[in-house]
């Protein structure tokens, strides 16, 4: 029972030209394939209304995630690579101390920041903005000093990063590298394990 | 047909109420404070639909009635295909009758004909199901082919949808949204079950650059249940209820780019022959699906979405020759769809959004051997042309939309929407929708030509659009894990292509029926207690023809759905029940086989990973728990077998699965 495809080619065809031979169809279908490509070239950018902005849901799973990993220390300080501005107002908004009684504290780096200046990150967030280089420079930084690191690019992951946000329609999931947890010598909950979108274990993200 | 029903007063009565609230009301505040929510709540903090509106938007902002299954939900509940999922989805019903065209679908007690044309399936937003024969009637490899594991989603948006999606989209539409490549997980499935069921399913996704490739594929064969049938001389019939169902589809994107190709055959047993004599028969349905496609996002936030789409049905009744004369008829249709669409935001408040489609009807038949053609070749074209434009004003949406649609050979006709969309709060608001929708004359309708004994079949070429005319209340709730809402609905169906005899021997279509439907449904989904995943369904649907004839689709008034399941990192359980209140029974004259009775539908779907064996599943769902018989009235009083009843599925079976990440 084969397919007839040329058979189909030749009626689309057909399809097509008896379309354009329609005088008026004609002339609505380019009136308003017109008007699709003025205003998509020259409406001015508007910006759709949202309930929550992506920074404000990212920002909101670094502080749930933070409850659920085993700090040594109650001082946490989270370490904000390259922030544009919605970064900056969201991660301002976040609470002074975690779900377990952490304290916390921001402060907010740049790819021509010193390497030291992460040294005393507990918790290091690097935006989408940031270089390929940079980023590994400084999770290469921050894996000498077991940092957690949290990204939001595509190869973040394979790059070494511990976390990474996805976007999945209009929301964001995040992985979990967990591997890289425990060559950091640090515990995360199951409970997020099972939550991830993925997780990444020995080379499963080769 | 723009005329404005008695009806419509309610729609303009919200309008009215709340239009002084509106400029009073306080702007959406949105300062959620989303530190205080879970990490559950907030991956899922948006539960959103394209169906609507053609754009990504939260559910509770669309201005339409829709209820979404996710691919969690078919991981958690289970199924041997796409028609059990959509069993489970509130207000949708297969209808599965083991006559011709099985595995039809009825959305909210909907199915006026046998011609199962009233409900338009998608794939990723494009025409799945159309074929141009009779609009609809053979969707066996649209049901049976699709593999499980690609789809990410499923959208059923109940009422009308023509405004955006053109002919058959009359009752609801159905939007199977597959996975993205880093979504799809590389496995194979092999599953065992009583009748000798087999099926295998395998997936795969890669990624290079920018390319994006998904691949599925399944295969599916059984023995099938035994069911026994009365003839109307009181003879009995028995039979394997067998089924074969091999389907592949893929995926690829670069860029902007994008082709979907699909294909699937579904071989399935049929019950043929005579009012005296049922025989065995089959039908061997096979599909095949391409599109190609263009979607671009400009930096102003618009939107150039363009494809070309084309569907190809094939279609075998392979009969058995007795005393009536049943012989082998074979179909073929072709039918290609391009459209354009552009839509994005003129200004803070209002987005447009605009669209033109051709589709391309083709196909002939085959008619059975020796016997003179019924229907001649055709080559039919349908154009749409259609426009919407939403309003945002504080916390409520309007939507006002139409489409200018014309057949060749007849007038062209406007279906209109209306829809406002209010939030009192961030979590409760309501929905009060007005539209209408079309079914364009399908090529039997307006071509066949036979004659049957001594009276004369006859089409006729200048035959309207059916036309539904529909409206929606939805008072919807919506908190962190918890969905729920209540609607309220109506829809007025008129110009319904029936047969009606215009003298003792010329049996004509003619636009001479119609039918009302009203019901209201209930439906809700919850999260609890982390693990603990619940969603229930209540419908009830009502109808009456134009006859005054009163349940006359035979559908069940009252259908419940409810599925409770727990899910922990390496196990999940859930059980799924589907009540459905009794058939109503035809209007045959041969009673010798059972009545329709309400029946529950329980399922039980319990899966265990192992991760220190590579991540192997072990799964095993059972289906019809409690072993009950469950039989469909045949539609138009029986059919050419005659019968009052058939049994519609098998009794209590099991089926097991390993599958094996690779």
């Amino acid at each position: 029972m084969p397919i007839k495809n040329k058979q189909f080619a030749y009626n689309l065809l057909k399809g097509i030209s008896a379309q354009f031979k329609s005088a008026y169809l004609h002339v609505a279908f380019v009136f308003i394939s017109l008007i699709i490509i003025l205003l998509s070239s020259n409406v001015a950018a508007q910006t759709h209304n949202k309930d929550y902005s992506e920074s404000k849901i990212k920002t909101a799973l670094i502080y749930n995630l933070l409850h659920f990993i085993n700090w040594p220390s109650e001082e946490l300080l989270i370490c904000i690579y390259d922030p544009g501005e919605e970064y900056v107002s969201s991660f301002n908004a976040i609470p002074s101390s975690t779900k377990s009684g952490n304290t916390l504290s921001l402060k907010f780096l740049n790819v021509s920041s010193a390497p030291s200046a992460q040294n005393d990150c507990q918790v290091i967030f690097i935006s989408a903005d940031i270089d390929s280089e940079s980023l590994q420079n400084i999770l290469s930084n921050a894996k000498n000093n077991h940092s957690v690191t949290i990204g939001e690019t595509k190869q973040f992951i394979k790059q070494g990063g511990m976390i990474n946000f996805v976007r999945r329609d209009v929301n964001i999931k995040f992985e979990i590298n967990a591997s890289a947890f425990e060559q950091a010598n640090l515990k995360i909950s199951s409970q997020v394990l099972r939550i991830a979108d993925r997780v990444y274990t020995d080379n499963s993200y080769e | 047909m723009m005329k404005m029903p008695e009806p419509l007063c309610f729609v303009f009565c919200v309008f009215a109420t709340y239009s002084a609230n509106l400029l009073s009301s306080p702007a959406n505040s949105a300062e959620n404070d989303l530190f205080q929510l879970s990490l559950e709540q907030l991956v899922d903090i948006n539960v959103n639909v394209i169906t609507p509106s053609k754009i990504e938007e939260p559910l509770s902002q669309s201005p339409g009635i829709v209820s979404v299954f996710t691919d969690k939900e078919i991981a958690l509940f289970g199924a041997r295909d796409l028609g059990e999922v959509l069993s489970r989805i509130a207000g949708i019903q297969p209808y599965d009758s083991l006559n011709a065209g099985r595995f039809r679908l009825s959305i909210r007690g909907d199915l006026a004909t046998g011609n199962n044309n009233h409900v338009l399936m998608l794939l990723n937003g494009t025409p799945f199901n159309r074929e141009s024969y009779t609009g609809g009637i053979w969707t066996q490899a649209n049901i049976l082919t699709v593999p499980l594991p690609l789809i990410k989603r499923i959208e059923v948006s109940r009422g009308p949808g023509s405004v955006l999606y053109g002919t058959n989209a009359f009752s609801g539409v159905v939007n199977i949204i597959t996975k993205e490549s880093d979504e799809l997980d590389d496995e194979v499935t092999v599953s065992y079950g009583n009748d000798n069921t087999k099926a295998v399913d395998v997936s795969y996704a890669t990624s290079k650059g920018d390319l994006n490739i998904t691949a599925a594929g399944r295969y599916f064969d059984t023995d099938g249940w035994d069911h026994e049938i009365t003839s109307t001389a009181g003879d009995k019939f028995s039979d394997s209820a067998f089924s074969k169902s091999p389907g592949f589809m893929a995926t690829a994107k670069f860029r902007d780019l994008y082709a979907t190709v699909a294909y699937g055959k579904a071989d399935q047993y049929t019950i043929r022959g005579i009012a005296t004599a049922p025989a065995s028969g089959d039908v061997e349905n096979e599909k095949f699906f391409l599109d190609l496609g263009f979607d671009h996002t400009f930096s102003n936030d618009w939107q150039l979405k363009s494809s070309a789409s084309y569907v190809s049905g094939r279609t075998d009744l392979k009969r058995v020759a007795i005393g009536g004369g049943l012989e082998n008829i074979h179909y073929e249709t072709d039918d290609g769809h391009i459209e354009i669409t552009g839509q994005g935001p003129l200004s803070d408040n209002f987005h447009l959004l605009l669209g033109s489609s051709v589709d391309i009807f083709t196909g002939h038949v085959i008619p059975p051997p020796g016997s003179a053609p019924f229907l001649p070749d055709w080559e039919d074209y349908l154009y749409g042309l259609y426009g919407q434009i939403e309003y945002r004003l504080a916390n409520t949406k309007f939507t006002v939309g139409a489409q200018y649609n014309k057949l060749e050979g007849i007038s062209g006709n406007i279906v209109p929407r209306l829809a406002l969309v209010h939030n009192f709060t961030d979590n409760f608001g309501f929905k009060a929708l007005y539209g209408q929708a079309f079914r364009a004359p399908s090529t039997i309708e307006r071509g066949f030509s036979a004659r049957s004994g001594p009276i004369q079949i006859k089409g006729d070429p200048s035959l309207s659009p059916e036309l539904v005319t529909n409206y929606d209340l939805q008072i919807f709730y919506e908190k962190n894990q918890l969905q729920t809402s209540i609607t309220f609905f109506k829809s007025e169906q008129e110009d319904l292509i029936t047969r009606v005899f215009t003298s003792p021997t010329i049996l004509t279509f003619q636009n001479t029926g119609g039918l009302d439907i009203e019901g209201v449904e209930f439906e809700s989904k919850f999260t609890f207690k982390e693990n603990w995943y619940f969603t229930g369904s209540y419908t009830y649907q009502t109808n009456e023809d134009s006859d005054g004839v009163k349940n006359t689709t035979l559908q069940a008034n009252t259908t419940v759905k409810l599925g409770l399941a727990y899910n922990s990192k390496n196990w999940s359980v859930g059980i799924f029940d589907s009540y459905l209140d009794q058939y109503h029974e035809n209007t045959s004259p041969n009673k010798n086989n059972p009545s329709p009775k309400a029946y529950h539908d329980l399922s039980v779907n319990a899966s265990l990973t192992l991760p220190k064996f590579h991540d192997i599943t072990l799964s095993v769902y059972m289906d019809n728990l409690l072993d009950e018989n469950a039989y469909l009235p045949i539609l138009t009083g029986g059919g050419p077998i005659g019968a009052n009843s058939l049994q519609t599925q098998s009794g209590r079976s099991f089926f097991v699965g390993v599958t094996v990440p690779f």
